[in-house]
């Protein structure tokens, strides 16, 4: 029997909003699927959009960047900051062939659990539909692309066959 | 024609019985007054009492010629607060305004028929001294708050 | 891909709790502590255990002695939330003799037990959480706390009863209070009513002496018809602007004698103090017995300002106090801390138009009929209808409106319950009239409260157990003419009742200023989704909130009655008053800092901090943070293209180290 695929998914929460969101729905006892792991930084404007890149390129087939809502921002207004980059990213990852529906953007107030644990909800499906990323992983390429290097950079190896479609 | 539960809201009318009010709302109506509209003329008969019910409206005396309206000179007589009644003279002889009246915000007024007012005073002894008694009340205010006011220019 | 420049030579111990069975019953703690100890020992671990409740005595024991007897470097503890606990653990770990900032604790609780029900897939979560600390821990620095110093003066924002209150208790003990009002003059809202429940005390009398006492206080500043402008700095430290406003009269020649306002020929409705039942002058103090007792001119209505004439009270008063020329005045000052105490707006009824107050004219508010009943006020205390002269023989009370109402507000706004039964009781005292009460539940649950419903049940109060559909004037019986007809469905006897009256209150609800939204933003702080201010923690801290220094009082905080907003304004004073009496406080040390050999000079995070804690030097051409105005939030350090600014506590090595250990890449 084929398991359905689980889907592992980082969070990125901010210590005053966002992260108190995620422990109200603890406190109310409000379940979501355990697919994601969060990590708290004082504040969405502290996300380095490199973390995202890292996590998916770490085995993450989702990342979801969260934080107080546009107007709420404990530090007055860094959430703006956090926009920007998040759009930015998008399109990037776009760019590298990253499906942009793997990166998600929430705002959640310290109240708002029950509405944080239904976008979680909702965004593990979403990943689930969309399959594993498959980003290289330990060190670098493909068993496909080590042998196009090999190609260049010694020109009498012969070139391998066009690799298979990864993706459903 | 306007509900009576207008009309009880206003001290002026205190004192009425509910079917007083009844009649006086059969001949009143509410009425939007744009700002810089002149309400009525000093010197014309009265054929309206009006309460202000929100807005600012001011009385004054113009001089000068009626036709040639550049000429016309205007001297501030008084101004109206909400809630207060104007356009007296609709139940005090001879019955023409004292004073030209213009509205100097956006208002709302009530405005009772003249003619028809003084015939329910006339038919309805009680409603008609109640009436009277308010309106002596209200003259006796602007009184007082002018006779301040010309203390306050003299001196 | 794992971040392994940092070889672990650290020795980290793992504590595993279970809190009972909150994390037990559904994570596997017992082995999760196993594995932590088999899987994460490459990483550094050399210690792993679990236990019932790591945050008891015995726990932190553990934790301390470990660290003495094994050596421990870095402490991990996977339990409850750090909001929690965190500042627990790391007193823990200083106690065992290491830098308390060594300690990490990540949640397996709020974050994992509590939300997930697949116990395979909690293990499993935990043991990723685990390991994320584990990763981060090996990053983690000794820092030091930073000590800012506390600035003795207090800012009391509002001057109703919870600020005056906090004024007094802080006055008192001989520091410094500057108190902003609005209004021309303290009091607030409970100024205007006319008896107290439950003791039926006159609220003026038992309000007064104490608005005299701040009026008159050597340490209080009373800056009345004033409001804050502008909040600088941060706790301890805060530089806060205040606009005057003009009240054209000279507060060093005004005696108070009230000429003025008696000659101004000119009146508007009073719609703040009087509820808009009556009429004050243009030139007014709101109430006989305000404090500070000067009056104020209100600029809109003047006739000299809008039309240049009259000039009556400059001419009658007596020793020359009025100024037309007066001009708004800035002025700026430092506070160490600032209580928040603005209090409250009644609901509108307007918004509920089948009660049809405005349109009716004898329904009545609550507010309104608190300035019916006071002696002091437009009808000298009689209850009469809106004519000023009838009195009613027969008055509804509805309870709740606009409150417990999904339309409107869904909250209970604690006070109308008795508030109504006050009316009751008064309509009974002052008439004869035949009361009803229209009511949801009764809620009277504070000392001798509920003695008083049962007096007023014994003075033969007819209640009604019913939502009431509609106040109407259109009579359909013969009796209804000329009344106010209450339409309600009696659910004690299941039927539907029409009920006649003279007069209708209707007990509105309890809502947050109109620009609260506004006054947060100024002092750094939230709002709840209902409007009122957060609290630090809704049943350990109702005082303090998220941002340091700043407290809240009163019904700003969420409705309450008189007794809990005093005692609410004396918690928050006293709070303020052990910061003032330590004369400084620990902050955590989490701040950012600029590499100056690496600061290439480009600027880019010179805008983007709204603290302006960052600067930069022309003549070295790189920038440099305040790490006094700095607030820690990061931004900077995510912006920096040549990564020169590192942030302690949330540092780039550690945000990736806790990123490998989620993602399990360095579990043997």
């Amino acid at each position: 029997m084929i398991e359905p695929f689980e889907p592992l998914i980082i969070g990125f929460t901010c210590n005053w909003c966002s992260y108190r969101a995620a422990d109200m729905a603890g406190i109310s006892r409000i379940k979501y699927p355990p697919n994601i792991r969060l990590i708290r930084l004082m504040c969405s404007g502290r996300l380095d959009p490199t973390f995202v890149l890292k996590a998916l390129a770490g085995g993450a087939d989702g990342v979801m960047v969260t934080g107080c809502h546009p107007g709420d921002c404990h530090y007055v207004d860094q959430n703006y900051k956090a926009l920007r980059r998040f759009l930015l990213l998008k399109r990037t990852l776009t760019q590298l062939g990253v499906e942009p529906e793997r990166l998600k953007l929430y705002w959640a107030s310290a109240a708002e659990g029950i509405y944080l644990a239904q976008a979680i909800t909702e965004f593990t499906e979403q990943v689930r539909t969309l399959g594993p990323l498959h980003w290289p992983r330990n060190g670098g390429f493909h068993e496909e692309g080590k042998e196009l290097v090999a190609a260049a950079v010694n020109p009498v190896v012969a070139l391998p066959q066009q690799p298979e479609e990864v993706k459903e | 024609m306007i509900s009576p539960e207008l009309l009880r809201r206003y001290p002026f009318f205190a004192h009425l019985e509910n079917s007083h009010l009844k009649e006086i709302s059969m001949i009143s109506e509410e009425v939007n007054i744009p700002k810089g509209t002149i309400i009525f003329e000093e010197g014309k008969s009265v054929s309206a009492l009006y309460l202000l019910m929100s807005g600012e409206v001011d009385l004054y005396f113009f001089v000068g010629d009626d036709r040639n309206l550049q000429n016309r000179k205007e001297f501030l007589a008084d101004d109206i607060n909400v809630g207060e009644a104007f356009g007296i003279s609709a139940l005090v002889d001879p019955f023409t305004y004292t004073a030209s009246a213009r509205a100097t915000k956006d208002s709302r007024v009530i405005k009772i028929d003249a003619t028809n007012l003084r015939h329910l005073t006339e038919t309805d002894p009680s409603l008609g001294c109640r009436l009277m008694g308010q309106i002596a009340k209200a003259l006796a205010e602007r009184l007082r708050s002018t006779r301040i006011q010309l203390v306050a220019a003299r001196s | 891909m794992s971040s392994d420049e940092h070889a672990p030579q650290e020795r980290v111990g793992v504590y595993v709790c279970h809190c009972g069975t909150n994390i037990a019953g559904i994570v596997d703690v017992e082995n999760v502590s196993k594995w932590a100890g088999e899987h994460l020992k490459s990483r550094g671990v050399v210690i792993a255990r679990d236990y019932k409740f790591m945050c008891s005595s015995l726990g932190q024991e553990l934790i301390e002695k470990d660290i003495k007897e094994l050596g421990l470097t870095r402490v991990v503890v996977a339990a409850c939330s750090p909001h929690l606990h965190e500042k627990t653990f790391r007193t823990a770990t200083a106690r065992g003799g290491l830098n308390p900032y060594f300690c990490e604790l990540v949640s397996i609780r709020e974050q994992v037990s509590w939300v997930h029900t697949d116990k395979a897939a909690a293990t499993a979560k935990s043991k990723a959480v685990i390991a994320g600390g584990v990763e981060r821990v090996l990053y983690h620095e000794a820092l030091e706390p930073l000590h800012v110093p506390i600035h003795p003066a207090t800012l009391i924002v509002g001057g109703g009863i919870a600020g005056i209150s906090a004024a007094l208790e802080i006055a008192d003990a001989g520091f410094p209070v500057y108190m902003v009002e609005r209004e021309p003059s303290i009091g607030g809202h409970m100024a205007q009513f006319d008896k107290t429940f439950p003791t039926m005390d006159c609220s003026a009398c038992i309000l007064t002496p104490k608005m005299v006492s701040v009026g008159t206080h050597p340490h209080v500043t009373m800056l009345s018809w004033s409001e804050v402008t502008k909040v600088d700095g941060y706790v301890g430290n805060f530089t806060v602007t205040v606009r005057k406003k003009p009240r054209y009269v000279n507060t060093e020649l005004c005696t108070g004698c009230g000429i003025c306002q008696e000659k101004c020929p000119k009146k508007v409705i009073d719609d703040i103090f009087e509820a808009g039942l009556s009429y004050r002058k243009v030139v007014y103090t709101p109430f006989p017995q305000a404090v500070p007792k000067y009056p104020v001119i209100d600029r809109e209505n003047c006739t000299y300002f809008q039309k240049g004439t009259c000039k009556a009270c400059e001419k009658f008063c007596p020793t020359n106090a009025i100024d037309f020329n007066q001009k708004e005045e800035y002025v700026t000052f430092p506070v160490g801390n600032i209580i928040l105490a603005t209090g409250f707006e009644p609901f509108d009824p307007r918004r509920i138009p089948q009660y049809g107050y405005g349109r009716l004219a004898n329904v009545f508010t609550s507010l309104e009929f608190e300035r019916l009943c006071n002696a002091a006020g437009p009808t000298q205390g009689k209850v009469v209808l809106r004519d000023g002269v009838t009195q009613p023989k027969a008055v509804g009370i509805i309870h709740c409106v606009g409150s417990r109402d999904r339309n409107y507000n869904n909250y209970c706004s604690v006070i109308c319950c008795m508030q109504s039964l006050k009316f009751a009781h008064l309509v009974h005292e002052r008439t004869g009239a035949d009361v009803y009460n229209f009511y949801i539940d009764i809620r009277t649950a504070f000392k001798d409260y509920d003695e008083f419903y049962q007096r007023v049940l014994e003075e033969g109060t007819h209640f009604v157990r019913g939502k009431v559909a509609e106040v109407t004037d259109a009579a359909r019986e013969p009796g209804e003419e000329g009344k106010l007809i209450v339409q309600v469905e009696d659910t004690l006897l299941g039927k539907q009742r029409r009920i006649p009256l003279d007069m209708v209150i209707l007990s509105a609800g309890l809502e947050p200023r109109h620009d609260a939204k506004e006054t947060a933003k100024l002092f750094g702080i939230s709002c709840s989704s209902a409007g009122w201010y957060i609290e630090k923690h809704p049943k350990l801290d109702p005082v303090a909130t998220l941002t340091e220094g700043i407290f809240l009082a009163g019904v700003a905080q969420g409705p309450k009655d008189i007794p809990a907003c005093v005692a609410q304004g004396a918690a928050a004073a006293a709070r303020v008053l052990g910061r003032i009496e330590q004369k400084e406080i620990e902050l955590e040390p989490i701040r950012a800092t600029v590499d100056a050999d690496k600061c290439s000079g480009c600027r880019i995070c010179n805008d983007l901090c709204p603290f302006t804690a960052i600067s930069f030097h022309e003549d070295t051409m790189v920038s440099e943070i305040n790490p006094a105005l700095c607030q820690g939030c990061g931004t900077c350090v995510a912006a920096c293209p040549a990564g020169a600014i590192s942030g302690t506590g949330f540092s780039d090595k550690q945000v990736l180290a806790q990123l490998d250990g989620l993602l399990m890449l360095n579990v043997a």
